[in-house]
């Protein structure tokens, strides 16, 4: 399969992070996605729901400022993102970073080699970073 | 034109593409990870491919006289004389990663279904 | 009187007059075709009155008139004629669609009480089927007659109906067609003499046709060389895919990432608009081609250092947070401007092609160059008529002097006359510019041009001639090994940079471009055969294979060919070979072939042989073979002065090389000089060609009756191996005893395992139950084996060399069975009682998985019908495992 070749992400596995006050529900994935639960393609989004909410819970939990400076994929992460995450740690929301897969299955692979940002008044997740 | 154009997948459709139209169906709001992803598979299928009809008509006419030889002779497709009277013949020479058949999760045929809906909604409209 | 122009002539001749009216059809179907494509309609309305003299003349209605004329926006049809009740709808569109269309209109206006008859005139061409279902249902609501074949015409059919009429009506329609380009012709100076000139100069074709060298409509685009030519050869037309490209292109994404990554985006495209109206003229497409090079390697050279692949620029530095452009979106974004600059090559290399001079297009003996050039020339040149010049440069050799190419294209009825080479490319580039098509000179073959030093210079004087005229192209073919020795320093000539060169000609086939070649080359042989499995497999990999069987099977009727005996094919091509020169050289050839293998065998070398041999007579022949390139082609000899002007010889295929030594031996060698062979094949024991010689000399020897051969060979240390890996050579005819003997064992012998393999997969492929050679030996060995020795026997024959072979043969016999199984079951009942037989011995091994459900499918599939004689078989078995597999399947079939 010819992969378009501008967008080519050979990466097997990449970083985001996870900002809210509480856990990840599917109501308010498929409604950040812009995605409606009767879509045709729901069941694909229901499954990256499901990939997103295990690699969340098995992410780390970053609870100081200092934490987040020593984190080791902090490199993955721009400025204005650390500073969300700091602002995040200090109101007493969830701030957990984790891994995304690309040799996993589709939806996590479709997730790890984009790069993209949900922002909702629910959650905030960014996963910009694509390490080679 | 480094590698010779390896037609992935063939769709003939009397549906006019339109991209709004097509994340409508998928009930797909147009801005999101949903659209991301959508607008990729929109691509790939419609705006990047090669709308063979007209490329025959353009192009290819005189050398091959009918669309069918041209099909045949340039790209190796036979295709069903009902097909060939569809609006038009999009070859696609990429898959975007929701629409890859090698995953159990892929889109494929939801996507295609869509199309056919969208078909059979323009159809009866006309 | 009526005025016509010189050059013109009416002929007095029926047939010429037929020719010249089918010709001129045709040719303006082409022009709509060409006008058309390019966005011209009003050809169109111009052609519907065009049309009307012809056309009543053609179907008898003396009042057919233009029914717009007659009644503005007249509905369904174009042209009607109230007498003859005849109407017709002239149109470009071949779709059915348009058909339908008008039928439907014809239908609701109820012109069925003016017209009887309804035509649709497609002014290009009509599809080859007109079946949709849509269109269908409009004819059975047709309350008049109308059937697709007959009621939907292009020019063909005009000139099939123009063709039974008398010669007055024929004669008249000439008239009409020939003032109708005389008046468009007009215009163009020496159009008339050019278009006679230039059929000569193309008839060249035709000796290639003859010597089968080029066989049209069999080439398929397999690679981009097509492709790469359209825009060499007629860039004006195509000149809006590049427009088309360029419209495609879009900055959008990158500048989005640049914008995430807070950089400066990249400023919108050049203002491609401008250069995006179509040139009229060569000149002006020259210009816009430039600037267009220009504009985009700028462009280029803005993203290049974000890019992956940079070359020599710098490496992007980031204007803001360079940290974050670093760490997180270098990577992503110099990905995206790699894809773009790809996009941006790809348009510069069409541009390229509208602007270079040369086409050089080398390859390996066999590629089909000659091919896709007489392709060219016949199909994409002529359609678009394409001033062109085809000149095979082996007919160079019959000229001497520097003015080798000039003297050739001058020697022509209608050439012009020019002093010299630049009289006659003025005239050409001259020729060019109106008809806004590049003059193109095609030499084909230039290896074989002996004198090929001073050829050199002259090739290049030429090529650096032509390099001086705005709209004159050439396109030259070299086998690359001579291109790389003799040709080299066409590429460090002055006008090398405007060379294209394509040295790939045809890349990977797909399977249906393979079905297609056979189906193409059957086509043109007019061979009607059927082929197995088997023998498509051979042919479909192998074209001169394909080639040398179409030969000998041209104009074949019906008839089943299940597999290739490649021995009984060259036997047969070679006497076709000898029958086809005359009468007193017939004896000669073959001789002539088996000296030039004993010189092989003599010099022990069989690559490539020097001609200093032969005598004139001998190399006459050499030369012959050598032109239809299927036995013999010419090579380079080693570079030394030595061998300077000599020749040296190679054979095209090795196998038929190996043959033709093997027919040497048995048919010369046997009877005069046995101990010889004996010492040959010792010689030969260490070469590659052994096996093939050797092959072929046990095949021909047991053909022939050569028995004391027979025995040499079946005494060689090796022949068992070589009989287990030839086997399949021995056609049916042949076979005998002896080889049923060996066959049954190799089958029981503890010895090689991948001889017993490779004979239980030959005989399981051999259906025949007459042949000596079958699937019976096979099955009847396994009925004869108890439960160790089919153990033994299976393990053998069926694992895989898998790290888990010990397991895996089990499992290979479960799936082989269950894929029997599945087709049993569709096509009940199964008509091959000996393979059904096979697969219930074998099915009592298999992996525990797949024996019980397998087990129970036969159980279905024999309680459907009489299965007693195999029942009865297996009862018989010597493996008590088979023995009881059976009696269940019976148990509960019963």
């Amino acid at each position: 399969m010819k992969v378009k070749l501008d967008f080519v992400s050979n990466s097997s596995s990449t970083s985001f992070v996870y900002i809210s006050e509480g856990d990840l529900e599917k109501e308010d994935f498929f409604k950040a996605a812009g995605v409606s639960p009767d879509s045709p393609v729901s069941g694909l989004f229901g499954q990256m729901f499901y990939e997103l909410s295990s690699r969340i819970r098995e992410g780390t939990l970053l609870s100081s400022s200092d934490e987040i400076d020593d984190l080791d994929e902090r490199h993955e992460f721009t400025a204005e993102t650390i500073a969300k995450m700091k602002d995040a740690v200090s109101k007493g929301q969830k701030v957990i970073v984790s891994q995304l897969s690309s040799e996993n299955n589709l939806p996590e692979m479709m997730m790890c080699t984009s790069i993209f940002e949900i922002d909702s008044d629910k959650f905030h997740i960014n996963a910009y970073s694509n390490y080679w | 034109m480094r590698s010779w154009e390896k037609i992935e997948l063939v769709i003939a459709t009397s549906w006019q593409p339109n991209e709004s139209d097509f994340l409508r169906k998928l009930k797909i709001e147009p801005d999101g990870i949903g659209a991301l992803f959508f607008r990729d598979a929109f691509a790939c299928l419609f705006s990047d491919s090669i709308n063979a009809k007209r490329e025959f008509e353009q192009y290819y006419s005189v050398e091959y006289g009918t669309l069918k030889r041209y099909l045949d002779g340039r790209y190796g497709i036979v295709m069903g004389d009902d097909d060939l009277e569809k609006e038009s013949i999009f070859l696609c020479t990429w898959l975007s990663s929701a629409l890859d058949r090698h995953y159990d999760d892929s889109q494929f045929e939801n996507v295609m279904k869509c199309i056919r809906d969208l078909e059979s909604e323009n159809e009866s409209q006309t | 009187m009526r005025q016509l122009d010189q050059g013109f002539e009416l002929f007095m001749n029926r047939e010429d007059n037929l020719a010249k009216s089918t010709s001129l059809l045709a040719r303006l179907a082409h022009e709509i075709k060409v006008k058309n494509a390019a966005g011209l309609f009003d050809i169109n309305r111009i052609a519907e009155d065009f049309f009307v003299p012809i056309l009543s003349i053609l179907y008898d209605c003396p009042e057919l008139k233009n029914q717009n004329a007659v009644a503005y926006n007249f509905p369904a049809v174009d042209l009607g004629c109230e007498a003859a009740k005849v109407s017709i709808q002239v149109t470009s569109d071949a779709s059915s669609a348009k058909v339908e269309k008008t039928l439907r209109l014809f239908e609701e206006h109820k012109l069925n009480d003016r017209f009887d008859t309804v035509y649709v005139l497609v002014l290009t061409e009509k599809q080859g089927t007109y079946s949709s279902r849509k269109l269908k249902e409009q004819i059975a609501e047709l309350p008049i007659a109308f059937e697709p074949d007959n009621h939907i015409i292009d020019y063909r059919d005009l000139a099939a109906r123009l063709g039974a009429l008398d010669s007055e009506k024929i004669k008249a329609v000439t008239e009409i067609l020939i003032n109708e380009f005389a008046k468009q012709d007009a215009s163009l100076a020496f159009r008339k003499e050019l278009e006679n000139f230039l059929t000569v100069a193309q008839a060249k074709i035709e000796f290639e046709k003859k010597s089968k060298k080029y066989i049209p409509s069999i080439f398929i685009e397999t690679s981009s060389a097509k492709e790469q030519v359209r825009f060499f050869a007629h860039p004006l037309f195509f000149y809006r895919k590049i427009r088309e490209k360029l419209s495609k292109l879009k900055l959008t994404e990158l500048n989005e990432l640049l914008r995430l990554a807070k950089q400066n985006p990249i400023d919108e495209l050049p203002d491609l608009a401008t250069l995006s109206s179509d040139p009229t003229n060569l000149d002006k497409l020259a210009e816009a081609l430039s600037s267009q090079t220009e504009a985009l390697q700028a462009l280029r050279s803005k993203i290049a250092p974000m890019s992956m692949d940079r070359g020599n620029a710098e490496r992007y530095e980031p204007t803001e947070d360079a940290d974050a452009y670093s760490r997180i979106w270098r990577h992503p974004v110099e990905s995206r401007a790699y894809g773009f600059n790809r996009r941006l090559d790809d348009i510069l290399e069409l541009i390229d092609l509208g602007r270079q001079k040369i086409l050089l297009l080398t390859g390996m003996a066999g590629q089909g160059k000659t091919n896709f050039v007489c392709d060219l020339v016949e199909n994409m040149f002529r359609k678009f008529q394409i001033p062109s010049i085809f000149i095979p440069a082996r007919e160079l050799n019959g000229y001497q002097g520097q003015a080798r190419i000039f003297d050739f294209i001058a020697n022509n009825r209608y050439a012009p006359s020019v002093q010299n080479l630049h009289g006659l490319l003025n005239l050409f580039d001259e020729v060019a510019r109106e008809n806004g098509m590049p003059f193109i000179i095609v030499v084909d073959g230039i290896n074989e041009v002996s004198d090929f030093s001073g050829f050199s210079q002259q090739i290049n004087d030429f090529l650096s001639a032509i390099a001086q005229y705005d709209h004159i192209k050439a396109i030259i073919t070299c086998r690359s090994e001579f291109f790389d020795q003799r040709y080299a320093s066409m590429l460090q000539q002055d006008f090398s940079d405007q060379i294209f060169h394509v040295e790939n000609l045809r890349s990977e086939m797909s399977e249906r471009h393979k079905d297609r070649l056979i189906e193409a080359y059957f086509d043109y042989f007019k061979i009607a055969l059927t082929l197995g499995k088997e023998a498509s497999d051979f042919l479909r990999n192998d074209l001169l294979l394909l080639r040398i069987f179409c030969e000998i099977e041209e104009g074949a009727e019906q008839r089943f060919v299940p597999t290739i005996y490649k021995g009984d094919v060259f036997e047969r091509f070679l006497i076709r070979k000898v029958g086809e020169f005359e009468d007193h050289l017939k004896a000669q050839v073959v001789p002539v072939l088996h000296k030039v293998v004993s010189e092989m065998i003599r010099l022990e070398s069989f690559s490539s042989l020097s001609t200093s041999a032969f005598d004139s007579s001998e190399a006459s022949i050499i030369e012959r073979l050598i032109s239809d390139d299927i036995i013999l082609r010419s090579e380079l000899p080693e570079a030394s002065l030595a061998t300077a002007g000599q020749q040296n010889i190679s054979f095209t295929y090795d196998e038929l090389r190996d043959f033709i030594l093997a027919h040497y031996i048995v048919t010369d060698l046997a009877d005069k000089a046995v101990d010889e062979v004996s010492s040959i094949l010792a010689k030969l024991a260490d070469l590659q060609v052994r096996e093939g010689v050797f092959r072929y000399t046990y095949i021909l020897a047991r053909k022939h009756g050569k028995v004391d051969l027979v025995q040499l060979c079946e005494t060689q240390p090796d022949f068992a191996r070589h009989f287990v890996n030839n086997i399949e050579l021995i056609s049916p005819e042949m076979q005998n005893d002896a080889d049923r003997d060996r066959v049954r064992d190799i089958l029981s012998s503890q010895g090689s395992p991948h001889d017993v393999r490779a004979i239980a997969v030959f005989l399981f492929h051999r259906r025949v139950p007459t042949e000596f050679l079958n699937i019976d030996i096979l099955i009847n060995h396994i009925n004869a084996l108890d439960d160790d020795g089919c153990r033994q026997f299976f393990t053998t024959i069926f694992a895989t060399r898998s790290w888990n072979w010990q397991n895996d043969w089990r499992r290979e016999i479960g799936r082989i069975v269950s894929g029997y199984l599945e087709r049993a079951e569709e096509h009940f009942p199964p008509k091959d009682k000996a393979l059904l037989t096979f697969m219930l011995q074998i099915s009592a091994y298999a992996d525990w998985e797949s024996l019980e459900p397998n087990r129970n499918r036969f159980t279905s599939l024999m309680a459907k019908a009489d299965f007693q004689a195999q029942r009865d078989y297996l009862a018989n078995a010597c493996s008590s495992v088979i023995v009881d597999n059976a009696a269940e399947i019976w148990a509960f079939a019963a």
